[in-house]
Protein backbone atom coordinates (compact mmCIF):
# COMPACT_ATOMS: atom_id res chain seq x y z
CA UNK A 1 0.00 0.00 0.00
CA UNK A 2 1.16 3.35 -0.98
CA UNK A 3 1.27 6.60 1.59
CA UNK A 4 -0.61 8.37 -1.66
CA UNK A 5 -3.14 6.06 -2.09
CA UNK A 6 -3.53 6.62 2.01
CA UNK A 7 -3.33 10.27 1.66
CA UNK A 8 -6.03 10.74 -1.38
CA UNK A 9 -8.64 8.37 0.80
CA UNK A 10 -8.19 10.85 3.60
CA UNK A 11 -8.50 13.79 2.01
CA UNK A 12 -10.31 13.43 -1.22
CA UNK A 13 -12.54 10.24 -0.47
CA UNK A 14 -13.28 10.71 3.35
CA UNK A 15 -12.76 14.50 3.25
CA UNK A 16 -10.94 14.75 5.94
CA UNK A 17 -8.82 17.55 6.50
CA UNK A 18 -5.02 17.57 6.44
CA UNK A 19 -2.82 19.49 8.97
CA UNK A 20 0.61 18.85 8.21
CA UNK A 21 2.23 22.10 9.98
CA UNK A 22 4.81 19.59 12.47
CA UNK A 23 7.09 16.08 11.83
CA UNK A 24 4.01 14.33 11.33
CA UNK A 25 0.51 14.98 9.25
CA UNK A 26 -2.59 14.69 10.95
CA UNK A 27 -6.43 14.14 9.19
CA UNK A 28 -9.26 15.38 10.78
CA UNK A 29 -12.90 14.35 10.02
CA UNK A 30 -15.93 16.48 10.36
CA UNK A 31 -19.11 14.58 11.08
CA UNK A 32 -22.24 16.36 12.76
CA UNK A 33 -20.27 19.90 13.38
CA UNK A 34 -17.18 18.11 15.17
CA UNK A 35 -14.07 17.34 14.20
CA UNK A 36 -12.22 13.61 14.73
CA UNK A 37 -8.26 12.83 14.46
CA UNK A 38 -9.06 10.13 11.97
CA UNK A 39 -4.87 9.71 10.90
CA UNK A 40 -1.25 10.18 11.01
CA UNK A 41 1.19 9.87 8.41
CA UNK A 42 4.95 10.10 9.77
CA UNK A 43 6.96 12.93 7.29
CA UNK A 44 9.98 10.01 7.80
CA UNK A 45 7.75 7.29 6.45
CA UNK A 46 8.29 5.71 3.15
CA UNK A 47 6.29 5.72 0.08
CA UNK A 48 5.12 2.04 0.73
CA UNK A 49 3.89 1.48 4.31
CA UNK A 50 4.43 -2.06 6.14
CA UNK A 51 1.83 -3.99 7.61
CA UNK A 52 2.36 -2.10 10.88
CA UNK A 53 2.18 0.95 9.57
CA UNK A 54 -0.81 0.23 7.97
CA UNK A 55 -2.39 -1.63 11.32
CA UNK A 56 -1.28 1.87 13.00
CA UNK A 57 -3.23 3.67 10.58
CA UNK A 58 -6.50 1.49 10.59
CA UNK A 59 -6.44 1.57 14.85
CA UNK A 60 -7.27 5.27 14.73
CA UNK A 61 -9.91 4.81 12.47
CA UNK A 62 -11.27 1.69 15.08
CA UNK A 63 -10.84 -0.66 11.64
CA UNK A 64 -9.51 -3.84 11.35
CA UNK A 65 -6.30 -3.60 9.00
CA UNK A 66 -8.04 -5.64 6.02
CA UNK A 67 -10.90 -3.35 6.53
CA UNK A 68 -8.50 -0.30 5.98
CA UNK A 69 -6.72 -1.62 3.02
CA UNK A 70 -10.49 -2.36 1.48
CA UNK A 71 -11.46 1.25 2.25
CA UNK A 72 -8.40 2.44 0.42
CA UNK A 73 -8.55 0.00 -2.55
CA UNK A 74 -12.07 1.17 -2.37
CA UNK A 75 -13.59 -2.23 -1.96
CA UNK A 76 -15.29 -0.94 0.58
CA UNK A 77 -17.23 2.22 0.45
CA UNK A 78 -16.76 5.07 2.34
CA UNK A 79 -20.79 4.50 3.64
CA UNK A 80 -19.80 1.74 4.77
CA UNK A 81 -16.57 2.05 6.63
CA UNK A 82 -18.11 5.54 8.27
CA UNK A 83 -20.75 3.09 9.34
CA UNK A 84 -18.36 0.42 10.96
CA UNK A 85 -16.45 3.86 12.38
CA UNK A 86 -19.78 5.14 14.37
CA UNK A 87 -20.41 1.92 15.54
CA UNK A 88 -17.21 0.87 17.42
CA UNK A 89 -16.66 4.56 18.12
CA UNK A 90 -20.13 3.75 20.39
CA UNK A 91 -18.72 0.71 21.83
CA UNK A 92 -15.79 2.39 23.35
CA UNK A 93 -16.43 4.55 26.82
CA UNK A 94 -15.27 8.05 25.54
CA UNK A 95 -15.32 7.66 21.85
CA UNK A 96 -18.47 9.32 21.68
CA UNK B 1 16.47 7.35 39.03
CA UNK B 2 16.10 3.95 38.85
CA UNK B 3 17.78 1.97 35.68
CA UNK B 4 16.43 -1.29 34.49
CA UNK B 5 17.20 -3.42 31.34
CA UNK B 6 15.19 -6.21 31.97
CA UNK B 7 11.93 -4.94 30.13
CA UNK B 8 10.51 -7.09 27.55
CA UNK B 9 8.59 -10.07 28.01
CA UNK B 10 7.05 -11.90 24.76
CA UNK B 11 3.29 -11.07 24.53
CA UNK B 12 2.08 -14.09 25.05
CA UNK B 13 3.48 -13.86 28.59
CA UNK B 14 2.16 -10.73 29.78
CA UNK B 15 -1.00 -11.97 28.30
CA UNK B 16 -0.98 -14.62 30.39
CA UNK B 17 -0.76 -12.79 33.96
CA UNK B 18 3.15 -12.41 33.92
CA UNK B 19 3.69 -8.32 33.95
CA UNK B 20 6.63 -7.04 32.01
CA UNK B 21 9.09 -5.08 33.79
CA UNK B 22 8.76 -1.54 34.35
CA UNK B 23 11.57 0.84 33.62
CA UNK B 24 11.97 4.57 34.86
CA UNK B 25 15.20 6.25 33.29
CA UNK B 26 16.07 9.93 33.01
CA UNK B 27 18.45 8.45 29.45
CA UNK B 28 16.40 6.64 27.26
CA UNK B 29 18.90 6.15 25.03
CA UNK B 30 21.04 4.90 27.34
CA UNK B 31 18.88 1.48 27.01
CA UNK B 32 17.68 1.63 23.89
CA UNK B 33 20.49 -1.29 23.26
CA UNK B 34 18.71 -3.21 25.46
CA UNK B 35 15.45 -2.73 23.82
CA UNK B 36 17.17 -3.18 20.33
CA UNK B 37 18.36 -7.03 21.03
CA UNK B 38 14.92 -8.06 22.36
CA UNK B 39 12.99 -10.81 20.51
CA UNK B 40 10.31 -10.35 17.92
CA UNK B 41 7.42 -10.21 19.59
CA UNK B 42 7.89 -8.78 22.80
CA UNK B 43 6.34 -6.24 24.23
CA UNK B 44 7.28 -3.81 27.46
CA UNK B 45 5.88 -1.00 29.58
CA UNK B 46 8.56 2.08 30.14
CA UNK B 47 8.06 5.42 31.98
CA UNK B 48 9.38 8.07 29.99
CA UNK B 49 10.25 10.49 33.15
CA UNK B 50 9.40 13.96 34.07
CA UNK B 51 11.74 16.38 32.66
CA UNK B 52 11.89 14.44 29.34
CA UNK B 53 13.00 16.75 26.37
CA UNK B 54 11.00 16.80 23.55
CA UNK B 55 13.38 17.29 20.36
CA UNK B 56 13.05 20.04 17.28
CA UNK B 57 10.87 22.86 17.48
CA UNK B 58 9.25 24.76 20.55
CA UNK B 59 12.07 23.57 23.29
CA UNK B 60 8.73 21.55 25.03
CA UNK B 61 9.82 19.08 28.40
CA UNK B 62 7.81 16.94 29.83
CA UNK B 63 5.92 17.63 33.11
CA UNK B 64 5.09 14.76 34.45
CA UNK B 65 6.12 11.19 33.78
CA UNK B 66 4.49 9.06 31.14
CA UNK B 67 3.52 4.95 30.79
CA UNK B 68 3.92 3.63 27.16
CA UNK B 69 3.81 0.51 26.00
CA UNK B 70 6.55 -0.96 23.81
CA UNK B 71 6.01 -3.67 21.28
CA UNK B 72 8.61 -4.86 18.81
CA UNK B 73 7.93 -6.79 15.67
CA UNK B 74 9.37 -8.24 12.47
CA UNK B 75 8.76 -4.33 10.63
CA UNK B 76 10.61 -2.82 14.17
CA UNK B 77 9.30 -1.34 16.93
CA UNK B 78 6.24 0.88 18.41
CA UNK B 79 5.52 2.96 21.38
CA UNK B 80 2.15 3.94 22.24
CA UNK B 81 0.70 5.62 25.20
CA UNK B 82 -3.28 4.98 24.84
CA UNK B 83 -3.80 8.19 27.46
CA UNK B 84 -2.61 9.85 25.40
CA UNK B 85 -3.80 8.13 22.06
CA UNK B 86 -0.15 8.65 20.66
CA UNK B 87 1.66 6.31 18.76
CA UNK B 88 5.14 6.00 17.48
CA UNK B 89 6.80 3.85 14.67
CA UNK B 90 10.27 3.10 13.68
CA UNK B 91 12.67 0.06 12.68
CA UNK B 92 14.42 0.67 15.54
CA UNK B 93 13.78 1.38 18.93
CA UNK B 94 15.31 5.12 18.92
CA UNK B 95 13.54 5.93 15.79
CA UNK B 96 10.05 5.16 17.47
CA UNK B 97 10.66 6.72 20.52
CA UNK B 98 11.57 10.26 18.66
CA UNK B 99 9.00 9.38 16.31
CA UNK B 100 6.65 8.90 19.30
CA UNK B 101 7.42 11.56 21.49
CA UNK B 102 7.70 14.26 18.58
CA UNK B 103 4.06 13.13 17.94
CA UNK B 104 3.33 14.38 20.80
CA UNK B 105 4.10 17.92 20.27
CA UNK B 106 2.76 17.64 16.98
CA UNK B 107 -0.73 16.38 18.27
CA UNK B 108 -0.58 19.48 20.73
CA UNK B 109 0.02 22.22 18.20
CA UNK B 110 -2.41 20.48 15.64
CA UNK B 111 -5.66 20.09 18.21
CA UNK B 112 -4.62 23.59 19.94
CA UNK B 113 -6.04 25.69 17.11
CA UNK B 114 -9.71 23.40 16.70
CA UNK B 115 -10.21 23.17 20.38
CA UNK B 116 -13.94 24.62 19.87
CA UNK B 117 -14.73 22.25 17.72
CA UNK B 118 -13.18 18.80 18.11
CA UNK B 119 -15.29 16.05 19.34
CA UNK B 120 -15.26 15.28 23.40
CA UNK B 121 -12.22 12.46 23.15
CA UNK B 122 -9.98 14.63 21.20
CA UNK B 123 -10.39 17.41 23.52
CA UNK B 124 -9.96 15.30 26.58
CA UNK B 125 -6.45 14.37 24.69
CA UNK B 126 -5.73 17.73 23.88
CA UNK B 127 -6.34 18.71 27.85
CA UNK B 128 -4.14 15.73 28.91
CA UNK B 129 -1.29 16.71 26.37
CA UNK B 130 -1.51 20.53 27.99
CA UNK B 131 -0.97 19.10 31.28
CA UNK B 132 1.66 16.92 29.86
CA UNK B 133 3.73 19.04 27.96
CA UNK B 134 4.89 22.85 28.44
Amino acid sequence: MRIRDVKRAFTRKLGAEEDSSGDHKYFYFTYQGSEYTVGKLSHSWGENLNDTQISLLARKLLLKKREFEKWVECTLSNDKMIEVWLKRRKEFMGYR
Amino acid sequence: MVYTTNVFTTKAESYSGIKPVWVATENVASVADSFENTEIGSFGMMIIPEGTRVPGRGKYILKHGLIVEIESNCDGFVVRSGEMDEEGYGTSYKEAYSDFITSLKDKLNSLGPREKVLSGRDKAVLTKLRKLLK
